[in-house]
């Protein structure tokens, strides 16, 4: 990210704007190929040789390159020391202690001529290995290598990070997203430790999100600037958002807006969505017997309450239009089962149903919570290793029943 | 009269069981229309368990896991009029309050009895990992839980193994508060006037601890934003100065400005790079009568090549100022005049504190300095196998160096809080010691008028002199 001097904005009103800098500019292109190629070739090179080379490029005056900088160096890694300069340093020091204690030099320049000849050699080099170990005098391990415009899309992400550091709360509607991607978009939520005040927009089938931390509503400061700041590449993988927040800046409260048409590239690693072949041949046996419900991939996701966001793995629909959603509990997520009958037991009628695998069902801290669950004894059932097209609809009529009463 | 459950939650209090009414009885709970809770900050904790009791509700308390301890004296403490007198303030407070005392007067001594006489598991704030190691060192020899050694925790520099009594740098107890904020009953926070940060706050919001002390040298901050250490700790309950301790506890001390010239060259440089960074101040209004109007110079400075220009040049009339050639002859005559005492030297930055180091080839301090050798040259110095320590700003909080007697400041932030601070590591009392602390400064330069700012304080009055 960026430290707050390399943050480039206007504000008027009440508002501010980013400055943003067009990731097809030849020049800025030219630039950023330049500094890369610079950073390409530092590993084995020191920090301070890097700067030497950096400082004596084309682009010395250029108004972007401390930014650039920055974010090129926040790529590189450092060979660690080996102790050996450290050793040598005790060495000079106790020497020189003694020196001082048993002497008395009138000048400093006669204490370096003692400290000469009591080493056997010249005081610039003593002078120069003495504390080579400093961060500056350090040598470049490696560098992430990315491409000239990868390094503009960062540019302007950082300049957006760099401004939600500040944010106390951000608003997000999330636009046209499928439910893988909101899937992850709520994962990564929780990974960040954020609370949200979810609103689905049904008429617009958008998703409005007001996200900041468990402390802000009684806190106005910006603790989880960090946290918002983080998040927002994930935001950038939405296909289309929009985003609202206030900035707290040189004294002033400033609304930042911004959406999709930025057209900024989120460098984090894009989550692919994977939907199992089990499950399309579930839903391809369970359409076959022709039942009252028709089942296809799960389509929408559930707010639940209490920051609990489900996303069910198959959508039924009934003769009326009327859906049902099952969830599926596997091995890999029997954590988040004791919870999600928690809050489906205090929160208003959902339109879901459970299903629980076995070797899940009879964990010795889950058969309890199955067993002591009256909301599970309704709209739950368990099953071997998949569901079966029987059961499902079992447990659907049994929903069907409760939610009619 | 109603059946609440109390939970902690990242750093919050989740109330369930509560209807409209009670919640507008218990202080702090508000309705989170993100998670439909009632929620209330970790630090209501206390009142709403006081309130909870008088209006009769029955209350099940799973958010409080702090644990009761048998915490008794490895060796025995007799403690200074002083610091009784601290403690019983503090005592008759809820135990929850600040306590001013000047460095050197027995701060964590003072904190170590209130460990004991509070019996709860204990969070240490401090701001360097440097405190944080010699915390540990005080606690690990003075304290015993269930009469067996007392295992302390670190969170920090690399270290993170919570325990019931945990001692965190500030940095480290805001990253791990919300997972950790449940469990100590008491919260000490050293040198508190940090605490005021915006971030820092966090960790007094956040934490349940019912029980607060607050340690500082002085409670002053240039913003004047102490009242929120009152509010997130505790009232002062007991306040003591340097000239008070003078004689009974600290060593008496002088204070010599030096004032040195610059070579021509450098008087030369300093005022053309000052006139480029006046000159573009004026021509962008900026006067400097708060802390955002620095801000908006760096602002400013980062939007045109004239700014860049301008920033460009501060550091650099800064420097000439800070490191003028003159102050290390100064110096090194100082170093001659108290051959034999261990002296420390202050910069303002790395740069100027390794320059110095590499002249007089002294042991450097700053925080780039590995925690091994970091440990290996204090312990040298407490040893007086090292005479001469350079360092920037890390020996400026807490840090107990009690030989030291002779202090050189080469250059500073220029605020109050520091000259006391840096003032205060040569203070620690001796039978016959007599500290010096000498500030070298650049004749003709923006030095000499912090400096006479400065000499408006309590600290200088009466002893400081300039030869």
């Amino acid at each position: 990210m960026l430290t707050k001097d390399l943050l480039r904005y206007r504000s008027r009103k009440d508002r501010i704007y980013p400055t943003l800098i067009k990731v097809d500019d030849p020049e800025l292109l030219a630039l950023a190929a330049g500094l890369i190629q610079t950073f390409k070739s530092a590993p084995g090179s020191r920090l301070t040789e890097l700067d030497d080379e950096i400082e004596s490029g084309p682009w010395l005056n250029h108004v972007l390159l401390p930014a650039f900088k920055k974010l090129l160096l926040d790529r590189c890694d450092e060979i660690e020391e080996d102790g050996v300069i450290a050793d040598r340093r005790t060495d000079l020091l106790q020497a020189a202690e003694k020196l001082r204690r048993d002497g008395d030099y009138p000048t400093l320049a006669d204490f370096h001529s003692a400290m000469m000849s009591h080493i056997g050699e010249d005081v610039a080099s003593m002078q120069e290995r003495l504390y080579a170990d400093l961060a500056e005098f350090r040598k470049i391990k490696t560098f992430e290598e990315l491409t000239p415009e990868a390094l503009l899309h960062r540019y302007n992400c950082a300049q957006i990070q760099g401004l939600l550091l500040v944010a106390q709360e951000v608003e997000v509607r999330i636009v046209d997203a499928n439910l893988a991607e909101k899937r992850n978009f709520f994962r990564c939520l929780k990974f960040q430790r954020l609370l949200s005040s979810t609103v689905i927009d049904e008429s617009a089938k958008d998703t409005v999100c007001k996200l900041s931390g468990p402390l802000k509503i009684f806190q106005n400061s910006q603790s989880y600037g960090m946290r918002l700041a983080q998040f927002f590449p994930y935001i950038l993988q939405m296909p289309k958002w929009q985003l609202s927040a206030e900035i707290k800046i040189g004294g002033k409260v400033l609304t930042l807006e911004l959406d999709h048409r930025i057209g900024i590239h989120s460098h984090y690693k894009k989550f692919t969505p994977f939907v199992p072949p089990e499950l399309t041949a579930f839903i391809s046996s369970f359409n076959e017997r022709q039942g009252p419900f028709s089942a296809t991939i799960g389509e929408e996701f559930l707010a639940l309450g209490q920051q609990s966001y489900c996303f069910p793995d198959v959508t039924f629909t009934g003769a009326d239009g009327g859906k049902v959603h099952l969830e599926i509990f596997h091995r890999w997520h029997a954590g988040q089962l004791a919870n999600r009958l928690k809050v489906l037991a205090t929160t208003s009628k959902q339109r879901l149903v459970i299903g629980v695998a076995q070797d899940v069902a009879s964990g010795k801290d889950t058969a309890p919570v199955l067993e002591g669950s009256a909301w599970f004894s309704v709209h739950g059932f368990i099953f071997k290793n998949l569901p079966t097209p029987k059961s499902v609809q079992q447990v659907l009529i049994r929903h069907a029943a409760a939610s009619a009463s | 009269m109603a059946n609440i459950t109390l939970e902690f939650d990242s750093g919050t209090l989740v109330l369930d069981g509560l209807s409209d009414p009670a919640a507008g009885q218990l202080p702090s709970v508000t309705w989170d229309q993100r998670t439909q809770q009632w929620r209330a900050p970790g630090r209501a904790y206390r009142q709403i368990v006081t309130r909870c009791k008088e209006l009769g509700h029955v209350l099940i308390d799973h958010a409080r896991a702090y644990e009761t301890l048998n915490l008794t004296l490895a060796e025995p403490i007799i403690p200074r009029e002083h610091q009784t007198h601290a403690l019983r303030e503090w005592s008759s407070a809820g135990k929850a309050g600040c306590v001013a005392l000047p460095t050197g007067a027995g701060k964590t001594i003072m904190a170590v009895l209130a460990i004991v006489m509070t019996g709860r598991s204990t969070l240490v704030v401090v701001p360097t990992i440097d405190l944080m190691q010699q915390w540990e060192q005080v606690l690990s020899k003075f304290l015993k839980d269930a009469g067996l050694p007392c295992k302390i925790g670190l969170l920090g520099g690399g270290a993170h193994d919570p325990q019931p009594i945990t001692v965190a740098t500030y940095d480290s107890a805001l990253i791990h508060i919300e997972r950790l904020g449940n469990k100590f009953g008491l919260l000490i926070f050293d040198e508190c006037h940090h605490l005021p940060a915006p971030q820092y706050q966090t960790i007094a919001i956040g934490s349940l601890a019912p029980f607060r002390l607050g340690l500082s040298a002085t409670m002053e901050r240039v913003d004047g934003r102490e009242s929120v250490i009152f509010d997130l700790v505790g009232p002062l309950v007991y306040e003591a100065q340097i000239h008070q301790m003078v004689a009974n506890v600290l060593a008496p001390y002088d204070v010599y400005s030096i004032q040195v010239p610059m070579s021509d060259e450098e008087k030369n440089a300093y005022q053309k790079a000052r006139s480029v960074y006046t000159d573009f101040l004026r021509r962008s209004g900026i006067r400097f009568n708060n802390g955002a109007d620095w801000m908006q110079f760096v602002r400013m400075a980062a939007r045109s090549t004239d700014g860049r220009e301008a920033m460009r040049a501060y550091r650099e009339q800064k420097h000439l100022a800070q490191a003028a050639s003159g102050k290390l002859h100064a110096t090194w005559d100082i170093l001659r005049r108290h051959r034999g005492e261990q002296m420390l030297i202050f910069t303002d930055d790395n740069a100027l504190a390794y320059r110095i180091g590499r002249e007089y080839f002294v042991p450097v301090l700053t925080h780039q300095t590995k925690v091994k050798e970091r440990k290996a040259f204090l312990d040298g110095f407490r040893r007086g196998e090292i005479s001469v320590l350079a360092t920037s700003r890390v020996l400026n909080e807490g840090v107990d160096v009690p030989e030291a007697s002779v202090g050189i400041v080469l250059s500073g932030s220029g605020t109050v809080r520091e000259h006391v601070q840096r003032l205060g590591r040569i203070l620690r009392a001796r039978p016959g010691k007599r500290a010096v602390l000498y500030e070298v400064i650049s004749q003709g330069t923006s030095e000499y008028f912090v400096n006479q700012r400065r000499r408006q304080h309590d600290a200088y009055q009466g002893s400081s002199t300039l030869p």
